[in-house]
């Protein structure tokens, strides 16, 4: 069947499974970044030849990356079904799609974080241990600040890839944007509903974009 | 006092050392220039003496300090007393130049307050007090050396080690940097040790000279005693130089000497003495570590070899250092 929708529901709908998917992505790219920073720095300084070498965590931690980041999205979030269960109680609704969505995302940002350190410049590493400063030393007035620039560059690539993730998890009933687009456009060949779900999502990663390379830029200017 | 005993650096096994056996003594109140092609091992030298490189074998002691018996918070103590100033300069990008300045004495745990006193007190030393607010990147190499100078001072260290400070700047800057570390030397009394591959830095600023090539110490000590030494290769590239080839028709000597008042009339007198006229074919005077040094090529006229080496010997038992051609 295809019964259109009068607009107050229309706009009803939309204005829910946006903010359902803002909601998944703002939590889920919070948690991105609480696990994906310290990992990508941990993953960075653990080198062989790194600051603090330990060459068999580093090992392990980067098997785990590739890992995360080899398995194709939609595999991962049926996958993770019985930890999403274990951690929140339930697999359905936005709150249960941040898991898997979360899972997805850190190990990509993770290495972001690490290759975004490496371009640091060896030699203001080099200048801090030469004042007496420690590793932390590095990593908060060295590494993560010089940094900084592309790590912003990075987040706003992860977040784009965090708003296809979201989407993603309509699969299984993870609200949001996707799920309107599986429920509405898909089954019910809804195409008001398609065409203004692709419209928003496009607006969002457009919005995400510019703002992130803005702030790239300014922060670029002064230095 | 630094002491570099017996140091060795190997990389990889087959490889030649980087470092083969080093010793040498850097004496309080010095400017030691260590000499060297690219790929000499200068630079592996240079982060031995702050354990940025452990060596592979010998002992670095500052102070009488063994750096290598050092626990890792104690070696991070010991490098607070030891400024380090790069070729690259290693500012932090993401700092203003007072912020840059103040990393120091951030890691040395000093109040936001007494810091920035310190840091506004070290950009007028190194005479950039208006700047105190830019970026790294909106300034010269020079004014950026600077910057590194002032936070290789803040934390009030004993010692600088520079690493090729000077090698990416323009000879105007190099000369204004080099005058610098002359001041950090003599008014805060610095010990500064300093590697280099331009012989006109070591002319320039150094009391004590040594050349490494190929991981080896050919040579070290004050400037002073290596240009008196006829057999210093160092010695005779730091001396004055004139390019004049000598075409062996008439015996020609080389003298050196460091006394510019009595060289000239004691030519003079020995010359009139052995009825043997001299002819000057070359002169120059620098200041080499802050001594005069004059050359001369002379010529005898008339080609009378026995009495042109008897001439040459009784220079050199009078303290002019003469070498026959």
């Amino acid at each position: 069947m295809n019964r259109s929708i009068d607009w107050p529901e229309l706009a009803q709908l939309l204005l829910t499974a946006t903010g359902e998917t803002l909601y998944m992505v703002f939590l889920a790219s919070l948690f991105t970044l609480v696990i994906g920073l310290p990992l990508g720095v941990l993953l960075f300084v653990s080198r062989p030849a790194g600051l603090r070498p330990m060459p068999r965590l580093n090992r392990l931690l980067g098997a785990l990356v590739n890992l995360g980041r080899s398995l194709p999205f939609v595999v991962l979030l049926i996958a993770l079904i019985p930890l999403t269960r274990l951690v929140v109680g339930t697999t359905l609704g936005s709150t249960a799609a941040v898991v898997p969505i979360t899972i997805g995302a850190f190990p990509f940002f993770a290495r972001i974080v690490e290759n975004a350190l490496d371009e640091v410049d060896k030699g203001r590493i080099e200048a801090i241990l030469a004042m007496g400063g420690h590793i932390g030393h590095v990593i908060f007035k060295a590494l993560l600040p010089e940094a900084l620039p592309a790590l912003l560059a990075g987040l706003t690539l992860t977040l784009v890839m965090l708003i296809g993730f979201s989407s993603m998890a309509g699969v299984i009933g993870g609200g949001g944007l996707g799920d309107l687009a599986i429920r509405y456009g898909y089954q019910r060949f809804n195409n008001q509903i398609m065409v203004a779900t692709v419209l928003i999502l496009v607006l969002l990663v457009q919005g995400v974009q510019s703002a992130g390379d803005r702030l790239v830029r300014g922060l670029a200017h002064r230095r | 006092m630094i002491q570099v005993q017996q140091v060795s650096k190997v990389y990889g096994e087959g490889q030649p050392p980087a470092l083969d056996r080093v010793s040498l003594t850097v004496p309080d109140g010095a400017v030691y220039g260590i000499l060297g092609r690219s790929g000499a091992g200068k630079s592996t030298l240079l982060r031995c003496l702050n354990l940025l490189e452990r060596p592979s074998s010998g002992r670095i002691l500052i102070d009488g300090q063994d750096l290598g018996a050092l626990s890792a918070s104690e070696l991070r103590r010991q490098r607070q007393g030891i400024g380090m100033i790069f070729q690259g300069f290693n500012l932090l990008h993401s700092r203003t130049v007072e912020d840059n300045v103040a990393v120091p004495l951030e890691i040395a745990g000093l109040d936001k307050k007494p810091r920035r006193a310190r840091v506004l007190e070290l950009l007028d030393l190194v005479g950039l007090s208006d700047k105190a607010q830019a970026f790294p990147s909106q300034l010269s190499g020079g004014q950026k050396q600077r910057v590194g100078i002032a936070r290789a001072l803040a934390a009030g260290p004993r010692y600088l080690l520079s690493d090729e400070a000077t090698s990416a700047l323009d000879p105007e800057t190099t000369a204004s940097i080099l005058q610098l570390l002359t001041h950090i030397n003599r008014e805060l009394g610095l010990t500064i040790v300093l590697i280099t591959h331009e012989l006109a830095v070591v002319k320039a600023i150094c009391s004590h000279a040594a050349s490494l090539a190929q991981g080896r110490l050919l040579e070290s000590g004050p400037v002073g005693q290596l240009l008196a030494d006829p057999q210093s290769a160092l010695g005779r590239a730091l001396l004055p130089d004139y390019n004049l080839p000598f075409n062996g028709s008439q015996p020609e000597a080389e003298l050196t000497f460091f006394d510019n008042q009595r060289a000239a009339p004691l030519l003079q007198q020995l010359s009139r003495q052995q009825g043997l006229p001299l002819k000057v074919l070359a002169a120059g005077v620098e200041t080499v570590g802050g001594q005069r040094v004059g050359r001369l090529r002379i010529a005898a006229v008339g080609a009378d070899a026995g009495k042109f080496q008897q001439l040459l010997s009784a220079l050199t038992r009078r303290g002019i250092r003469s070498e026959r051609l």
